[in-house]
């Protein structure tokens, strides 16, 4: 009896040394997955990679602020709100309002809560590497790297300083925090010339990577390459995820804004790469249902699939009823007929922009874009990247090159497809096409987020609605949260 | 082995029988007895002997006589001249033992005459024949044991054992049987036979142990040679101070535990309190919003103590249903040198309680009833009755209409005559009265022991159900425990099972508050007894729900829950002086819960139109589980070498929890249909939604003690554990004490006081830590998108920041204390300081982290103050006794470094007590404040020209405008000291005890006076100071302010709406709070052994208890506002067969 408890004893302190001590202290709860439970399987990887996507449609991101409501409040393009409204602060470039701290400062805390989402797939892309076949982790990656270059970006172009080109001394001065993993700890403030290095090396590698993407056709692939890891339709639609040439499209933009000859050149052919590699085209404005696709997803580059985008947007775009909705994005009736032109019927009266994207309701003019209303081709997509916005890349670069003809063929393909008539007179000065450009975008880029960074970029002084005060950085740059500082 | 027993059962149960039936018919007949105080007491009469002596038996005879002259000796003289001497020890002995050693030594026989006469004869040559037996009594250790008394069974003759335990007896024969018996060891009775020589080992019997010891639940340590800071409350004092739960009476025995009185849940039988030890020493978990982010989702309240209840980690709840009568005793582990044995789980202090011994070999029947009535105390209150209500109505322009409409004012002017009329007719409904009951509860008790020394077993089953003062409340309480003991050899082993099911049910009639808003002018029933849905309908758009009518209604709400839990114990005697015991414990619990309200239920009065219709009727129900495995190992050492005492106690443990519950929450039902499966829908916005959480622990413990000669005293302990809640880079921590004592009594100069019985002064230091928070902190984990796919896939998230560097709280103990017994004075103080470092707090991180905060382990807050207790028996003989017992506790907590890092919580507590709508104050964390401070803006009063409040800004000067800026520190809710008192006397087996509670030097903000004296709904009761307080006109001098409206945003819209401004945190609603309740009054009478005897019982007590008798205190506030405070009293019976 003593002999067999003796041993038992003894079993029972070796069973509890035996059991690594860390493994049974790893346990946690089922419903709480770690992040190494998460990326312990290939599927874990690509929820966390929907999941930024995800993030990514939130009203505060690019389903709302960074699209058609705050950022396109900034440039001035709509009716000026009441000072009652919920943006009106914003409007009126007080940062640090009641209303507007919070507005701003939810922009730059969603954003980064996305980055952070994004490297914890990376922090662990490498390790576990195993657990993902060669396209899925290329693919994966690449998405990864080319949706945290884009988000970076979209910080830098919203709270740091424009016209950078033509403000070398800029360059040493911080920008925002590029922040490369996850964890508590801090990453400072980057120089401009930093986080455009940055911002070079992830698109660099993410093109590399996507150049397993199958919407990339350069390179003859068998037929049944994607079949296997293309089971179930993930890597279907392409142009609703951070592919290839949104990658490139995204380059050109950043090579925009870093500005400069030569950046302006790299960025030319990362447009044309895309102009006329991708699958997506200018649509025909004779033969396309545009009022069934206002969105015109041939163009689109990269879209967000947004969950319910109609309770999202239909509260801001509707100027139907009278004064109750003071949140209604319009225009003005005489705004639009001076920004279309509509005095010239071969311009404004023809452009499919000014007759078909915009609707008249009682207030003024709403652009329907994003309106969610019955019999759309591709409903619940928001655009983020877009075809014509590489034309006018390159068409910018020409101009600055002097390579005007090449400029205004650039400049006239989208005219074309927008309906309008007459063309860009083959005389045309550099200055009438630096005019031009910029009212292209303010025709175009109308509900899509682009017009204040195009204004930003080229350090205008003042443009239209801003009225007698000055651009300035007070408006320009959005003051970084608090707790930042 | 097997036989023996049977036989034995079959012999006792015959005779337990027959005692049981005497029992019944004495119970039911009780009244026909009259009792004759009969001084059988008279042998009992004991002499006091003041040195150890060896004494001839005529100075033993002496010796009585000095002592008592009730005795009259009557011998031949010369008949002791061939007695052996005596040797006497210091002490108190019965006269019938101090006889029977003083006369083993020779033939005689004794005998006793009424009056007193003792006559001593040589015995006849028959009586002569007798044998001599000598022999030695040993310990289990094999030391000799003096002093241990030797009977001749069905005799009064003995003897005892000399210094070195050996003895000398004559016995009658060969048939006789020798019982050896001695006070800290067990009885044992030796058959004579033909042995001359009979060697005993006697077993040490913890219990009957006349020295303190202390259970810290892992082993057992003497008080004497103990440097910790620990109190023990034994089962008869737990008994003199209340018999509902073990929180209700500890809390009048230790006043360093304070169990805070729940203002809102009142005496609801299902709340679970909220207790502290020694203060708060981390930032207290507090159902809001904010708080709740900053520490909301702990496992348990932070500051919440460890209980271990036989050896094992326990919940609250499982404490609160433990049956009192099954308590042996309790020991609260309070300084670093007593509680360091549990590591990373003690810095709350530890609660060690222990249930029913295994004690006696023999049969053993016990039985405990009581009955519980419960009675509302609704002192707090002083509403408006129906006429002055209306007045107040008057007073305050309800019946002017704001716009000048002639319409409008008939309406109201009818509407006043009306109600007025309902009034002086005599409609004032009692409407506090409508859900309020005397609950009458009830509570049996019964357990049975039997057993022989090497198998014990003790089985109890324990019925109790409560009712609360709310109709409908209660909670039913059934417990059965089956404890076992076997021993073979050197090993023994127990089992303790115990299953504990409980059902709690609350108040169909909904809270207490919905009643005392009722205005006394509106209906609860109608003539004819009905329950009208209405109490008035004013008008189509204004109607006021009864909440009466619910009452009718099938509701449903209640939760019950399915313990089992099986400790398992192995003990191993290697050595006398070395010992391994092995612990098992397994503890599982199923929880459900149901909570119907059906579809015609007051609360879906708004669900007018459409969807809405369809939606009534809710059901919520819950489901959960959780289990608790735990082991440990202990080598324990003890020897005693010269004037050297060795102590040391190795072990580890493993623990694991885990817990899940998973809550559904249904509505849409049929009329009354009060099941879910009826349910038309998930409520609107819901889906299935639970808490799941698993936590892991290893740790490895190390305890030594050295004392020498009994005078200097020390302790240290080494603790190392690791848990799977703490970040992988911080998984193992170390906690440490160190104590050191000194027993000044056992010094030369005082060994022969006779006025100091004990002087000892002890002090000790060290750290312990504290997990009480969320499980996963430390880790980053993963949630899933349940709301939005992309692209049809499900999308994953990060939850928070992880900090893999996630550490333990640890608190760092000083303790100093003193222990004294003089004459009949005891006393104990202690000084304590304690530091709590490594406060996990949420701080502010940069957002490009990707998130807002991270919980980092930061910030200190120091608790201080003394804990003295002091009891002093005014006089004691063997007819009974009269003490006095008095504590009390002080307490100041600080914040030392925390602030900088919750600036930004504290931000948005200000920006919270700014919003015009709010009306509570906010804690806010200052470095140099207390936890508990109460902050809030200074007031000058109320203008009497505009009725504004006028308040003082922060530069000193008057202003109208609220700020949160200007707040200062304008209380403590943490009273300064509070304490315990009371006094306890017996005589002739009739006891009474009375004790109560005080507190003060605190602060308390009086809620009660903003929610319902100044912002008050006029629409709702009132209380009464409305009626004279409130500013109404210019020139008035008021004491509550002129109330206004503010406009608020309307989420997420350009629109706005207006509401009613509320009182924000003001000096004028802190007020003092100095409290003295009389916690207990508690009388008992025990049977005397003749009238046990006639009755065949071995032990019948009746008592009667009152409990929270009265409460006197110096803030005016509604206390238990959904469920009121009760007064309790109790009447039981106890006995033992």
């Amino acid at each position: 009896m003593k002999t067999t408890l003796k041993y038992g004893i003894i079993l029972l302190l070796l069973a509890g040394f035996t059991t690594s001590c860390d493994d049974f202290l790893n346990e946690t709860s089922s419903a709480q997955i770690t992040a190494d439970d998460q990326f312990k399987e290939a599927s874990g990887f690509k929820d966390a990679l929907i999941g930024v996507y995800i993030s990514m449609t939130q009203p505060e991101l690019y389903s709302r602020d960074m699209g058609y409501n705050l950022v396109d409040i900034l440039s001035r393009q709509y009716a000026p709100l009441n000072g009652s409204a919920l943006y009106s602060q914003i409007q009126d470039y007080n940062y640090r309002g009641v209303l507007s701290t919070s507005q701003v400062d939810n922009l730059w805390i969603k954003t980064y809560n996305t980055i952070a989402n994004i490297n914890s797939a990376l922090d662990a892309i490498d390790e576990k590497a195993t657990v993902l076949s060669d396209i899925d982790y290329s693919i994966i990656k690449g998405e990864l790297l080319g949706l945290r270059a884009f988000l970076h970006f979209d910080l830098m172009r919203l709270y740091g300083k424009g016209d950078l080109a033509n403000r070398g001394d800029l360059a040493g001065e911080f920008g925002v925090p590029y922040v490369t993993s996850f964890s508590k700890d801090v990453t400072p403030r980057r120089s401009y010339a930093e986080t455009f290095a940055l911002l070079a090396t992830d698109l660099e590698e993410a093109s590399e990577l996507l150049k397993e993407d199958p919407i990339y056709t350069e390179i003859d692939r068998p037929a049944n390459y994607y079949t296997e890891v293309n089971r179930n339709g993930f890597y279907n639609q392409r142009e609703q995820r951070m592919n290839y040439y949104a990658v490139k499209a995204l380059q050109a933009r950043v090579l925009t804004w870093e500005g400069g000859l030569t950046n302006l050149d790299a960025a030319r052919t990362a447009a044309e790469e895309v102009i006329n590699k991708s699958t997506a085209a200018l649509i025909n404005p004779s033969s396309y249902a545009i009022s069934s696709d206002p969105i015109l997803y041939p163009e689109v580059l990269f879209a967000l699939d947004v969950n319910a985008l109609e309770n999202i947007t239909n509260g801001f775009l509707n100027a139907a009823t009278f004064n109750t909705n003071l949140n209604a994005l319009y225009l003005d009736a005489s705004t639009a007929d001076a920004l279309y032109e509509t005095s010239n019927p071969n311009i404004g009266v023809a452009d499919i922009r000014f007759n078909t994207l915009l609707e008249s309701q009682t207030r003024g003019l709403v652009s329907t874009k994003l309106i969610q209303k019955n019999g759309l081709i591709n409903p619940e997509k928001v655009p983020v990247l877009k075809l014509p916005e590489m034309y006018y890349i390159a068409a910018e670069y020409y101009i600055e090159n002097n390579q005007l003809d090449l400029a205004i063929a650039n400049l006239n393909s989208v005219r074309q497809s927008r309906g309008i008539i007459e063309d860009i007179a083959e005389t045309a000065t550099k200055e009438e096409l630096e005019e031009e450009l910029i009212k292209e975008f303010r025709k175009e880029f109308i509900g899509e987020g682009q017009l204040f960074f195009a204004y930003k970029r080229l350090g205008l002084t003042t443009f239209p609605g801003l009225g007698a005060t000055l651009a300035t950085d007070d408006i320009y740059v959005l003051p970084i949260p608090d707790t930042e500082l | 082995m097997k036989l023996k027993l049977i036989h034995f059962l079959s012999f006792r149960g015959k005779d337990l029988l027959l005692r049981v039936m005497r029992t019944f018919i004495f119970l039911f007949c009780a009244t026909m007895f009259s009792f004759t105080p009969n001084d059988v007491a008279s042998q009992n009469v004991e002499i006091s002997i003041d040195e150890d002596k060896l004494v001839t038996v005529d100075e033993v005879f002496k010796i009585i006589r000095q002592q008592s002259n009730t005795y009259m000796f009557i011998y031949p003289e010369n008949l002791f001249n061939s007695f052996p001497k005596i040797q006497l020890k210091k002490g108190r002995i019965e006269i019938d033992k101090l006889l029977n050693m003083a006369l083993s030594g020779g033939n005689v026989n004794v005998s006793i005459t009424r009056n007193n006469t003792i006559l001593i004869k040589e015995k006849t040559a028959k009586e002569k024949q007798q044998q001599q037996v000598s022999g030695k009594v040993i310990d289990a250790d094999g030391l000799p044991i003096p002093g241990v008394n030797i009977i001749i069974k069905g005799t009064k003759v003995g003897a005892a054992t000399d210094f070195n335990g050996n003895y000398t007896i004559q016995v009658p024969g060969n048939n006789a049987i020798l019982i050896f018996s001695s006070i800290g060891y067990m009885t044992q009775e030796v058959a004579v036979n033909d042995q001359t020589i009979i060697n005993v080992t006697l077993k040490q019997d913890v219990n009957e142990l006349e020295e303190v010891i202390i259970s810290t639940g892992i082993f057992k340590r003497n008080a004497e040679s103990y440097t910790g800071a620990t109190v023990t409350i034994k089962k008869e004092d737990l008994k003199r101070v209340g018999n509902a739960n073990l929180f209700q009476t500890i809390r009048n025995i230790d006043p360093s535990i304070a169990i805070f009185d729940n203002l809102e849940l009142g005496s609801n039988p299902n709340a679970l309190p909220e207790i502290q030890i020694r203060g708060a020493s981390t930032i207290p978990s507090e159902d809001t919003e904010l708080t709740g982010n900053l520490k909301g989702n702990y496992l348990k309240n932070p500051n919440q103590p460890l209980f271990i209840l036989n050896g094992f980690e326990s919940s609250v709840e499982q404490i609160l249903d433990l049956d009192l009568n099954f308590i042996e005793n309790v020991t609260i582990l309070k300084d670093a040198a007593s509680k360091a044995i549990y590591g990373s789980r003690a810095a709350n202090g530890v609660v060690v309680i222990e249930t029913q011994a295994l004690g006696a070999s023999e049969a053993r029947i016990t039985y405990n009833g009581s009955i519980d009535i419960q009675l509302p105390d609704l002192s707090s209150y002083d509403l408006t009755n129906a006429l002055e209500k209306i007045e107040a109505e008057r007073i305050d322009g309800m019946y002017i209409p704001s716009l000048n409409d002639a319409d409008e004012y008939v309406r109201l002017q009818q509407l006043y005559n009306y109600r007025q009329k309902l009034a002086l007719e005599g409609l004032d409904t009692d409407w506090m009265a409508k859900p309020l009951q005397t609950g009458v509860g009830q509570r049996h008790s019964i357990s049975a022991e039997l057993g022989a020394d090497d198998l014990r077993m003790i089985g109890s089953f324990s019925y109790n159900t409560i009712e609360g003062v709310m109709k409908g409340s209660g909670r039913d309480i059934i417990n059965g425990n089956l404890n076992t003991f076997y021993r073979v050899k050197n090993l023994s082993f127990t089992n303790r099972m115990t299953i504990t099911s409980t059902n709690a049910y609350e108040s169909p009639y909904g809270t207490f508050g919905e009643y005392a808003q009722m205005n006394p002018y509106w209906r609860a029933e109608n003539a004819d007894g009905s329950i009208p849905y209405y109490a008035e309908v004013v008008d189509e758009n204004t109607k006021y729900t009864n909440p009466l009518y619910n009452a009718t209604l099938n509701t449903k709400d209640e939760a019950s829950y399915l313990n089992f839990i099986n400790n398992f114990y192995l003990e191993w005697r290697i050595r006398p002086t070395l010992r391994a015991t092995t612990r098992i414990g397994i503890d599982i619990k199923r929880n459900d819960a149901d909570k119907f309200l059906p579809s015609e239920h007051t609360s879906f009065e708004s669900y007018q139109f459409g969807d809405a219709l369809l939606r009534k009727g809710s059901y919520q129900i819950n489901n959960g589980k959780s289990s608790r495995l735990s082991g440990d190992f202990n080598l324990m050492f003890n020897k005693k070498i010269n004037k050297s005492t060795y102590f040391a106690n190795v072990g580890f443990n493993v623990n694991e929890s885990k817990y899940e519950e998973i809550i559904h929450l249904a509505e849409g039902f049929p009329s009354g249909r009060d099941n879910i499966i009826f349910a038309r829908d998930y409520a609107l916005g819901t889906r299935p939604t639970g808490v799941e959480g698993v936590s892991r622990e290893i740790g490895f413990l190390a305890v030594g003690s050295y004392v020498y000669d009994d005078r200097f005293l020390s302790d240290v302990t080494l603790r190392t554990n690791a848990s799977s809640q703490f970040g992988k880079d911080n998984r193992w921590a170390n906690f440490w004490s160190l104590g050191l004592g000194w027993n000044i009594h056992n010094e030369a100069f005082l060994k022969n006081s006779k006025v100091v019985d004990q002087l000892k002064l002890r002090g000790s230091v060290g750290s312990t830590g504290n997990q009480n928070f969320n499980s996963n902190a430390s880790v980053s984990t993963y949630s899933y998108y349940l709301d939005a796919l992309y692209q049809g896939f499900n999308g994953s998230y990060l939850d928070r920041l992880a900090n893999e560097g996630l550490q333990w709280e640890s608190k760092f103990d000083y303790n100093l204390g003193l222990d004294a017994k003089i004459k009949g004075l005891s006393l104990r103080f202690d000084y304590y300081e304690s530091i709590t470092e490594n406060l996990i707090t949420d701080i502010t991180v940069p957002s490009s982290t990707g998130f807002n905060s991270v919980k980092e382990n930061l910030g200190k807050v120091r608790n201080a103050g003394i804990e003295l207790y002091a009891s002093y028996v005014a006089w004691s003989s063997n007819q009974g006794f009269v003490a006095f017992n008095f504590g009390l506790q002080t307490n100041k907590n600080e914040i030392i470094e925390l602030s900088d890092a919750l600036q930004s919580y504290n931000d948005a507590a200000k920006l919270r007590a700014a919003d015009r709508g709010n009306n509570d104050p906010v804690l806010i964390f200052e470095d140099g404040n207390s936890l508990n401070a109460i902050w809030a803006v200074p007031s000058l009063g109320i203008d009497p020209a505009t009725g504004d409040e006028i308040y003082v800004d922060r530069n000193g000067n008057t202003t109208f405008e609220w700020n949160a800026d200007d707040m200062i520190v304008a209380g403590n809710s943490n009273p300064e000291y509070r304490g315990t008192f009371g006094v306890n006397a017996e005589y002739k087996g009739f006891g009474i005890g009375v004790t109560g509670r005080y507190l003060g030097g605190g602060q308390l903000y009086n809620q009660t006076l903003v929610d319902r004296v100044e912002n008050v709904d006029m629409n709702y009761n009132v209380d009464r100071r409305v009626l004279t307080g409130r500013w109404l006109v210019p020139g008035q001098i008021a004491l509550y302010k002129r109330l206004g409206d503010y406009n608020q945003r309307i989420e997420g819209t350009s629109s706005f709406r207006s509401l009613p401004e509320k009182t924000r945190a003001t000096t004028r609603f802190v007020q003092d709070r100095n409290e003295l309740d009389i916690a207990a009054i508690n009388v008992y009478y025990d049977f005397n052994d003749q009238m046990l005897d006639y009755l065949g019982i071995e032990r019948l007590r009746l008592g009667f208890n009152m409990n929270e008798v009265a409460k006197f205190s110096t803030i005016k506030i509604e206390r238990g506002t959904d469920f009121p405070f009760s007064r309790t009293l109790s009447f039981s019976l106890s006995a033992t067969f």
